[in-house]
């Protein structure tokens, strides 16, 4: 796909490995020409995102993925419900990047295909990170990964869905029936409709192989240390057995 | 009293309108652990059926009847035949209202 990008704000800076990340897309299975107009980069990308994702021949779900000591991890989730932020908390607690928007898996084989764009992360939630200096807080910037990551994405199969949520209180996770993770992944499929049955199948074969919980939280760090804990701790039970 | 006329008087038909229930034809049917996941593409809805009304999915092939069902249930959980009786009549008749399951329901009605 021959996308052509005009970023018309001044104000704020593109980040210099935007390119290389955007140039990790999805592939696309069909020649398309798009002219993408944005006033910022974070809307820029944004309309990459949705160009990316209506030609990709992958089925992408709205979710943030990262990798953890055991394999992938897929957060399902809509826009708005803090899913960049719990991403980015995850990478600096040790986990490495795959996603804050898109679980692209191939529907034969379960394969996932990273898609590592920039974190799109507001000023307000930059100091909660350790990450500096922050804009004021009500202004997001695009933050590349290699600013958050401690480590780096290894390859690997979903090994744990988690639907997360945000409650007051502190955080809290539990293992959950598989069939809630085929309904929040199917639910927040971006493409599905292009192959339906398969579509389904592959989610349902790839919650198969995976541990589902349910999360709940306030504070996105402190789910991301606690999530660390317990799966660390689940890796090392699945090795010594 | 009304209610027990209606009872006695639907019996015949709401037990015709549920018999020999089988699958729909577009229903989309993949097992996960104990449970079955079904996937009606048409109007894009997942339903996952526990193990009990799961067991109930999986005997409904068109061959058995209602009873036949409940029957073979009520023998393998070692339960009260009346309850299972009613348990599965409930099970059938709201997955044939969603469109999961066809047979006299949809053909008689």
């Amino acid at each position: 796909m021959m996308v052509t990008l005009q970023v018309l704000g001044a104000a704020v800076t593109v980040p210099a490995d935007l390119h290389r990340r955007l140039s990790r897309l999805p592939t696309t299975d069909r020649p398309a020409d798009a002219e993408v107009r944005a006033d910022n980069p974070a809307h820029a990308l944004a309309e990459l995102t949705r160009l990316a994702v209506a030609h990709s021949p992958l089925l992408c779900v709205h979710a943030g993925v990262v990798s953890g000591p055991d394999g992938l991890i897929a957060i399902p989730g809509e826009s708005g419900l803090g899913k960049t932020t719990l991403v980015a908390a995850l990478l600096r607690a040790g986990f490495g990047y795959v996603s804050d928007e898109a679980l692209a898996l191939d529907r034969d084989s379960g394969a996932v295909t990273p898609f590592p764009r920039p974190l799109s992360l507001r000023g307000d939630v930059w100091p909660l990170l350790g990450i500096a200096p922050a804009p004021p807080p009500d202004e997001e910037r695009l933050v590349p990964p290699a600013a958050l990551e401690r480590a780096a994405a290894t390859d690997g199969r979903v090994r744990h869905v988690v639907l997360a949520r945000r409650v007051p209180g502190p955080p809290r996770l539990a293992p959950a029936a598989r069939g809630e993770a085929v309904q929040a992944l199917l639910r927040r499929a971006f493409n599905h409709y292009r192959a339906p049955e398969a579509s389904f199948r592959a989610v349902v074969a790839v919650v198969r192989e995976a541990d589902v919980w349910t999360a709940t939280y306030a504070d996105a760090p402190e789910l991301a240390e606690l999530l660390g804990q317990r799966l660390r701790h689940s890796a090392a039970a699945t090795a010594a057995r | 009293m009304i209610r027990n006329w209606w009872h006695d008087l639907a019996a015949p038909y709401r037990d015709r309108m549920i018999d020999y229930p089988s699958p729909a034809p577009d229903v989309v049917v993949e097992d996960l652990d104990e449970d079955v996941c079904l996937y009606r593409a048409d109007i894009d809805e997942v339903l996952v059926l526990n193990q009990s009304a799961g067991d109930v999915w999986r005997l409904a092939d068109g061959q058995r009847t209602l009873t036949a069902i409940a029957d073979q249930l009520a023998r393998v959980y070692g339960a009260d035949e009346a309850a299972v009786h009613a348990d599965v009549r409930t099970v059938v008749a709201d997955l044939a209202a969603r469109g999961y399951l066809v047979g006299a329901a949809s053909v008689g009605s």
